[in-house]
């Protein structure tokens, strides 16, 4: 293998590539990126077998071939080079060598057989769906917050993303707390189908978006589901199991209803934080005039504050929630007000935005005495 | 049984389990977890690797035997380990370790990569530490999606009864004689003589067997043995420490040669390291490694000094009460046993195996080989 490529080129896409190389792992070529000819482009791949990357980036080829890269040591060499043209490839002479030449500079590295990266997985489409960038950037961002990272229930590790028709409902819980968001489709799919995606391939994805363009693709198959950004592939396998049946979780009614500017409550809640540290609960008491903010935590001290609130419908309540939690939910929502919806202090509240239901956030209250 | 060179048609002897697991495919009753259990080195790794192939090939034949083709991309990877859906475990260090089963619970949750089975296969799973026991406990409850474990132990008493009690346990034993002579007239074209006497000596043991064979200096060495049984009647004290001696220098020879190799294993690793610190904590590792294999070799090469002076002596009682020449394990050399028979009589040679076993004892009692070995000739002339 021979080419040539600009150097701030291929090093964006190397940044991306290699997050989905495997940090410590029984097979020692998963920390490499793989570099392959195809046509006029360079693809480059990496893998950890949880999720693979793929990108491409323009080349002149020389010689066409594939070589493996260690990973760090390729992005930091490039980026430690100048701005301008660089040539890279497989040694002729010796095996197992490729180089990385820049105007003035030669680095050449040990290397892995190529022919032992594992290949690209392939996936059989089952649909196609086009999404807008801040539409999904902003559905990761809400569900992402809410998904579970305790290891004991791994389905809850993942994201659902739950087809039905004309709309993918995306759901993600902790067991203290869920997040919900629907986006709605241009076209309708054939096939109704629940996947659920881990939360690491969702988080990588979602720092790749902000690089590229206004629509993503997502493909899904039976056992992988693939993101697709422009030139940027990432595939993500799926996980085993079944997700919790999320609309028993939603209470269907509500006898107490408020409408809370969203900067007021995340400004309050932030400022009791401060007294309710380390997952220490906020207390909320809502009368029809006023929301009272509280916490208090041994040893510290305490704090109050009222708020000010624009209705309210229902009867009095005093209820404790997480406050981080909380703060969570409050800052989903896009819109200037937030409706607060709860039943009594034991059951669970509801964050939501004034104009619809597409973004729902269900917080476990905390027992006062 | 026609397809010759088919996967399963490789392993030598177990066919009673190689059926079982046959019939487990063929009526799609294929378990959770199997637990393989029997000596090391009988073939446990090799069944298990194979039916981890079955399992998952893309030509299997079910009117045949099941057999895994071994050339679909699906068997090539597997036989290479390099297979996405199967996963191989081996004790890093001295122990299977909890982020081992941890990175293990973690991939049985994703989906197959396409495969039909994900299989994980763990070596040596006697060397589970409690608390990578228990995490692995867990999955193999209930492990989400087809999943197929194999541990493979030689000693499966030390693995807590709640693994073994979720494992269907698949009991190897050691292979016959003829297995192994067969084999080893096929694959190393040992004259059929040289062949039943490593069988023999082998107890079952394919890996000892194939070790024996590929050793050059087996017969060699029981030249030596030989040599020191014909002449320790009749010598002097500092002439019987000398045999000793000898042998000993024989297998320091052999050491000698497993030294340097090591030793330039070690260097190219240290060339292949990425930095300083990296270089140093491989250097560490290894010389460890190596200088358990090194300790091993040793002892094991006693044994088998050991192995061959009691086959003889074995042979010689024969012998002289009048067995078979067929009978005898060291077939090759009869006219030389004939002679030692004479010599050393029945009761003797009952004596002399008594002081082997007791010279064995010595060893695996962490006494030095050389001590062992000098205590053994002069119970041996006093016999």
């Amino acid at each position: 293998m021979l080419i040539k490529c600009l150097r701030d080129d291929i090093l964006s896409k190397l940044q991306i590539v290699q997050k989905g190389t495997a940090n410590q792992t029984t097979l020692p070529i998963l920390s490499g990126i793989l570099l392959k000819t195809d046509e006029n482009i360079l693809r480059l791949q990496a893998t950890n077998l949880e999720i693979s990357i793929m990108a491409t980036v323009k080349a002149s080829i020389t010689k066409p071939g594939m070589s493996v890269f260690p990973a760090r040591l390729l992005v930091d060499i490039i980026r430690l080079l100048p701005p301008g043209q660089l040539e890279i490839g497989h040694d002729e002479n010796e095996d197992n060598v490729v180089f990385i030449r820049s105007e003035n500079t030669e680095f050449k590295l040990k290397t892995q057989a190529p022919e032992d990266f594992p290949e690209f997985p392939e996936v059989e489409k089952e649909a196609e769906i086009i999404i807008n960038t801040d539409v999904i950037n902003k559905v990761l961002k809400q569900t992402l917050k809410a998904v579970s990272k305790d290891e004991t229930r791994p389905i809850l590790n993942g994201i659902l993303f739950s087809i039905k028709e004309n709309e993918i409902t995306v759901v993600s819980t902790d067991s203290y707390r869920l997040a919900l968001s629907k986006i709605k489709l241009k076209n309708k799919i054939k096939e109704d189908q629940d996947i659920v995606i881990p939360w690491r391939a969702l988080d990588e994805f979602q720092k790749i978006i902000s690089a590229g363009s206004k629509q993503i693709t997502l493909i899904l198959g039976k056992n992988q589901a693939i993101f697709k950004l422009d030139d940027i592939i990432l595939i993500s396998r799926l996980l085993e199991g079944q997700f919790p049946n999320y609309q028993q979780l939603l209470p269907t009614e509500f006898t107490i209803t408020a409408e809370i500017r969203r900067e007021d409550l995340v400004a309050a809640v932030t400022r009791a934080s401060l007294i309710a540290q380390k997952n220490q609960s906020v207390k909320l008491n809502l009368t029809d005039k006023k929301l009272t903010i509280s916490a208090q935590s041994a040893g510290i001290g305490e704090t109050t504050e009222d708020l000010g609130i624009k209705s309210t419908k229902g009867t009095e309540i005093e209820i404790a929630f997480n406050s981080q939690y909380l703060l969570d939910g409050a800052a989903s929502v896009s819109t200037d007000t937030v409706i607060l919806e709860l039943n009594n202090s034991v059951s669970p509240g509801l964050i939501k935005s004034l104009k619809n239901n597409d973004s729902l956030y269900l917080i476990m209250p905390i027992r006062v005495n | 049984m026609e397809n010759n060179n088919s996967l399963w048609q490789e392993i030598i002897g177990h066919r009673d389990i190689l059926s079982r697991l046959k019939n487990a495919i063929n009526q799609n009753q294929v378990a959770h977890a199997y637990l393989f259990s029997g000596p090391k080195g009988v073939g446990k790794l090799s069944v298990a690797t194979r039916f981890a192939a079955a399992l998952n090939c893309e030509l299997r034949d079910n009117t045949l035997d099941n057999s895994p083709c071994g050339h679909c991309i699906s068997c090539k990877n597997i036989l290479k380990r390099t297979h996405r859906d199967t996963y191989f475990i081996q004790p890093e260090g001295n122990a299977i370790t909890i982020a081992q089963i941890r990175d293990i619970r973690k991939l049985v949750q994703l989906k197959n990569y396409g495969s039909e089975y994900k299989v994980i296969i763990i070596d040596e799973a006697d060397t589970m530490n409690r608390p990578a026991a228990n995490s692995l406990l867990k999955i193999i409850e209930e492990p989400p999606g087809p999943v197929v474990f194999i541990l493979i132990a030689a000693n499966h008493e030390t693995l807590p009864l709640t693994i073994v009690s979720r494992c269907r346990l698949v009991t190897f034993q050691r292979l016959r004689l003829a297995e192994i002579k067969n084999f080893l007239i096929a694959e190393f074209a040992l004259e059929p003589d040289s062949a039943k006497t490593i069988a023999f000596l082998s107890r079952g043991i394919m890996a000892k067997a194939i070790d024996l064979a590929a050793d050059n200096n087996f017969f060699k060495r029981r030249e030596r043995v030989i040599e020191a049984i014909s002449e320790i009647k009749d010598t002097g004290p500092g002439r019987l420490s000398l045999l000793a001696e000898n042998l000993i220098q024989h297998i320091n020879r052999e050491l000698a040669r497993v030294k340097e190799r090591q030793q330039k294993y070690l260097d190219k690793l240290v060339e292949q390291s990425t930095n300083k610190t990296h270089a140093g904590r491989i250097k560490k590792q290894q010389s460890k490694k190596d200088k358990r294999e090194l300790a091993r070799l040793e002892r094991s090469a006693f044994d088998d000094i050991l192995t061959n002076l009691n086959s003889i002596y074995r042979d010689a009682v024969l012998l002289a009460v009048g067995g078979d020449d067929n009978l005898t394990a060291n077939i090759d050399i009869v006219p030389e046993l004939k002679k030692i028979a004479t010599a050393t009589g029945i009761a003797n040679g009952l004596a002399a195996g008594s002081h082997v076993r007791k010279a064995r004892e010595m060893l695996y009692s962490n006494v030095s080989p050389e001590l062992a070995l000098e205590y053994l000739f002069f119970s041996l002339q006093e016999a």
